[in-house]
């Protein structure tokens, strides 16, 4: 799979037809369909179907569509990046972006609302001065990264870590069953939870959707007997919590998403889930390896603490919640 | 640019060694070579710096690990998630992702935590029943989503209108400075004592904004200081940039809607709103035509229109020029 074939792909999804695309990127009909069938193989599923009236997008194709848009996207702005840094001696902003003494610091995405202030006071503690630079993605983009050396802080749930890595257990995680207030109300041992059923079900598209999975089925056959038939698609926990504030439907989501909203009334009602749904542990990792530009260790130790100091009874409060 | 490359690139970073790195990747050191040589070509620029005692990234190798660990992973998660379609593993919620009628909506980075609510006030109110999909992007990858029906309506900044048949402004936005309450100065609101704010670090914002916004950050810059500034954070979104302000640990200043969900209670930093007269911006909500067959798009732009006007009002009120 080569970039040249993504944007190949875009570009007939965007003219709905072979040749027009084909014209668009200066090369042969039979090139693009080419480009386009290997693709096809390498993915295993087909992606356009040909009718008499031009071409469409299988579902698979609208899938891979949305991925095919940020791919490439990503990958022209980190070229534009870089050669607009290799030019412009002058442009400071974009030479402070790609500067590397600066301490990057990545928190997993489900919990990024909660823990980036905790993380902050923690940082600056330890060393007012440093410059930061914080990445809030997935657990297992973040491992991958400290891995290979592009994060030297991070927060984020136990993966398969890496031979680099060095972690510190934070907590365990839970999952909450959260759903607006207008909804019928759920008993916290969830037994009459099927009345949700035919209500939409907030679902996270891109790696949560692997990873929550394993939450989700098993959670949807035992309180509902089976997926339910309605959706909302979201990336992000700040959609889903605002979709269920504003009763347009309910999910399961990490009790570290709301942590942050326990301090007021929360916006909908809450149910934790017992550990037999699953129980996530949360760890602080940093490369192995001594970083000559900042005290990890004693970084790590400072963030360890003051998240510990605020987590520690996460679960008893949003239990506190559950009644009301 | 393909995969391989990527994959060898980011190998390589790992493993800090070329040769560690071959033997990872079961290939020979000179295909292993080659590989990154064509990546770098490719880009045009050096990643990789081959010392003698080993290997290491260059400054903009740092900038595109970050890049190529992401493009190979969001890759990688596509691929598997299609697979399991093609060997029928698929269940109803990996079903749903792609499914074609639900309304799907785009918000732009900036005014995401922002928009979010009346946003989805407003589609409640107009389509109860709909089914939906909400994206966060950058303004002009919304615009092109849109273009290439990955998307039916988005909300989007721009600097003049956009020549686009189905589009409504939403409202023109203000700038406003963000300024901690702990640890630092108090700016006065004609700004003239903003010069204390030179030293300490601005919250800048990575990929995208930086590159579309460069010009107008560095005008507001010269506006403020005479001078672009020395020390950044860098982040990739508004809450973040929020946490950090609030925290006392940097500066920065965005579009006043992009705060406008935290007004409703007593704001955690200095809030100065000014007007530089080379910026104007504006806040359109923009639909795709072949969307209108399945929602009423038009009608839900509007209703959109109407609840950020409301929230813009109160927003202008709480927050007057000083």
């Amino acid at each position: 799979m080569d970039m040249e074939t993504v944007h190949s792909f875009i570009a007939v999804a965007r003219k709905k037809s072979i040749s027009k695309a084909a014209q668009s990127l200066h090369v042969t009909q039979p090139t693009l369909s080419a480009r386009l069938r290997k693709l096809e193989e390498g993915l295993g599923v087909p992606l356009v179907e040909r009718g008499w009236d031009g071409i469409r997008l299988t579902k698979e194709g609208r899938f891979f569509l949305s991925y095919s848009i940020q791919l490439f996207r990503e990958l022209e702005e980190a070229s534009a990046l870089l050669r607009t840094g290799a030019v412009s001696e002058l442009d400071r902003p974009i030479k402070a972006v790609t500067r590397a003494d600066r301490l990057r610091i990545g928190i997993e995405s489900m919990f990024f609302p909660a823990f980036t202030a905790p993380v902050i006071r923690a940082i600056r503690r330890s060393n007012p001065e440093t410059d930061c630079h914080f990445v809030c993605r997935s657990s297992e983009l973040l491992m991958h990264l400290v891995d290979c050396g592009g994060l030297d802080l991070c927060v984020h749930y136990a993966g398969a870590g890496g031979a680099n890595v060095r972690s510190a257990p934070l907590m365990d995680d839970r999952f909450v069953l959260i759903y607006p207030s207008d909804y019928p109300p759920v008993a916290s041992d969830l037994h009459d939870a099927g009345r949700l059923k035919d209500k939409p079900f907030v679902l996270f598209d891109k790696s949560p959707l692997l990873v929550f999975r394993d939450v989700t089925e098993p959670a949807f056959k035992r309180l509902f007997g089976g997926a339910p038939d309605r959706f909302h698609i979201v990336s992000d926990v700040e959609a889903a919590l605002e979709i269920v504030a504003g009763g347009f439907g309910f999910t399961f989501i990490p009790a570290t998403s709301i942590f942050h909203l326990l301090d007021g009334s929360l916006p909908f009602r809450v149910v934790l889930l017992g550990p037999d749904f699953l129980s996530m542990p949360v760890l602080v990792s940093r490369p192995a390896a001594e970083s000559p530009l900042h005290p990890l260790a004693e970084m790590a130790e400072a963030v360890l603490e003051e998240l510990r100091a605020g987590a520690s009874d996460l679960l008893e409060r949003i239990r506190a919640r559950e009644a009301g | 640019m393909d995969m391989e490359g990527l994959h060898s690139f980011i190998a390589v970073a790992r493993e800090k060694s070329i040769s560690k790195a071959a033997q990872s990747l079961h290939v020979t050191q000179p295909t292993l070579s080659a590989r990154l040589r064509k990546l770098e070509e490719g880009l045009g620029v050096t990643l990789l710096e081959r010392g003698w005692e080993g290997v290491r990234l260059t400054r903009a190798g740092q900038l595109f690990l970050s890049y190529s660990v992401s493009l190979l992973r969001e890759l990688q998660e596509a691929a598997a998630l299609l697979k399991r379609r093609a060997a029928r593993e698929l269940d109803r919620p990996i079903e749903a992702v792609a499914q074609a009628n639900r309304l799907r909506i785009g918000i732009e980075s900036f005014f995401y935590p922002a928009f979010l609510k009346p946003v989805v006030a407003a589609v409640r109110e107009v389509v109860p029943e709909a089914e939906c999909q909400i994206v966060r992007e950058a303004s002009d990858h919304l615009l092109e989503r849109i273009g290439c029906d990955a998307l039916d309506l988005c909300i989007h900044l721009a600097y003049k209108p956009p020549e686009l048949p189905h589009s409504v402004q939403a409202m023109t936005d203000g700038v406003v400075l963000l300024v901690p309450r702990r640890h630092y100065p108090r700016i006065r609101d004609d700004l003239s004592n903003v010069s204390l704010l030179k030293e300490k670090p601005f919250v800048l914002f990575e990929h995208s904004p930086l590159l579309r916004f460069r010009e107008v950050t560095e005008k507001v810059f010269h506006y403020l200081f005479g001078v672009v500034p020395d020390r950044f954070h860098i982040v990739s979104d508004v809450t973040v940039t929020v946490d950090i302000v609030a925290g006392g640990f940097g500066y920065t200043f965005v579009p006043l809607s992009s705060i406008a969900h935290l007004l409703d209670r007593p704001l955690p930093f200095q809030a100065i709103r000014f007007e530089p007269d080379f910026l104007r911006l504006l806040v359109f909500t923009t639909w795709s035509a072949s969307a209108s067959s399945l929602h009423p798009v038009g009608a839900i732009a509007e209703a959109i229109r109407d609840r950020l006007r409301e929230q813009a009002a109160a927003a202008e009120d709480l927050t007057r020029l000083g």
